[in-house]
């Protein structure tokens, strides 16, 4: 396959996906402008990059935002949208959009001082769990047993002095199995799927999950897609737990980690991607 | 051949990419290859607070 436009490629580090990334757009014979997020400049009129697309994976929430935001203003279109990468890397919006569209999600309380946080937190019960509004890989983020936690807790939390540790998502503690799952969605198809088992109730990859490859029932995908499209659409990893009541979707990554979902699986996600991309630049 | 950084370990330029990242086989430190021609290596940036998938 041969295509007539440029791949930008907006990116902080070369991980192993964007190293495959690369590897399947040279396969396609597809042109790469690589933008490093460290060294691009955005004047307000477009100038000095030739991208036809731009593939965002910035691993900085704060730089994709203003980047794809750019990219927009210079009628590049952009995987993921704007609109999409806004929403997901903000817990809060991503939670209320969730729960607009009936997608089942976990229990949730916003706070915006260290007091109403007790509050949300005794609303909720315990154990919860504390995250911060934006932020990944599990960091940051605080099981709560009781208000004595609670308390020493919130006040470090307030110690940090960052705005996004002022403003206090609580969340209910599912009472999953030591396991949950990550659904990869290019579009509108689920292309690969996994459990992640961990003793820790975190389970992100980044924290040592275990990674088995899995295949969605008719149930799970449908909720999956759901999901996905609720938040917009686009290049998503959709995380699920079995909770006792049923499925919940917690998160939808806008930037997905695509590495120990190849591995378990065999599917090559990057090209899946990077034709999605083709698709979307050549409509 | 450069070396890392931290620790002085000898590293090997390969097949290598400009901005990729990878860990000292001695030390673990993530380094970034930073210039492919001299081969030149760094520390990787270090996580951020809204970094993430």
């Amino acid at each position: 396959m041969s295509e007539t436009f440029t791949l930008g490629l907006f990116y902080t580090v070369i991980r192993p996906e964007e190293k495959w990334i690369l590897a399947a757009a040279e396969e396609r014979q597809i042109r790469v402008e690589r933008l490093h997020d460290e060294a691009v400049t955005f004047p307000l009129v477009r100038n000095g990059f030739e991208a036809d697309l731009v593939l965002n994976r910035s691993v900085s929430h704060s730089r994709s935002l203003y980047a794809l935001r750019f990219f927009e203003h210079y009628g590049v279109p952009t995987v993921n949208r704007y609109e999409v990468v806004a929403l997901c890397g903000d817990k809060v919006l991503a939670s209320l959009r969730l729960e607009e569209a009936g997608v089942p999600t976990p229990r949730t309380v916003v706070a915006l001082t260290p007091e109403a946080a007790l509050k949300a937190l005794d609303e909720i019960g315990y154990p919860a769990v504390l995250k911060p509004p934006i932020g990944s890989w599990g960091r940051l983020m605080a099981k709560v047993d009781d208000p004595e936690e609670a308390e020493q807790i919130i006040e470090h939390k307030s110690a940090l002095g960052s705005p996004n540790h002022s403003i206090f998502y609580v969340q209910e503690y599912v009472a999953k199995p030591e396991r949950d799952l990550r659904v990869l969605v290019v579009g509108d198809e689920i292309v690969a799927a996994m459990y992640r088992h961990s003793k820790d109730w975190r389970t992100n990859a980044a924290r040592g999950a275990v990674s088995e490859a899995m295949s969605p029932t008719p149930e799970m995908r449908e909720l999956v897609l759901r999901a996905a499209a609720a938040v917009g659409g686009g290049v998503l990893a959709v995380d699920l737990m079995e909770s006792p009541e049923g499925l919940v979707v917690h998160e939808v990554n806008p930037t997905p980690e695509f590495r120990a979902l190849t591995a378990a699986t065999g599917i090559d996600v990057a090209g899946k991607v990077v034709d999605y991309v083709a698709e979307i630049a050549t409509r | 051949m450069t070396e890392c950084p931290e620790c002085g370990r000898a590293i090997e330029k390969k097949d290598f990419i400009e901005g990729e990242i990878f860990p000292c086989p001695d030390c673990g430190l993530e380094l970034e290859v930073t210039v492919l021609e001299p081969f030149q290596v760094d520390a990787a940036p270090r996580e951020a607070e809204d970094w993430g998938e």
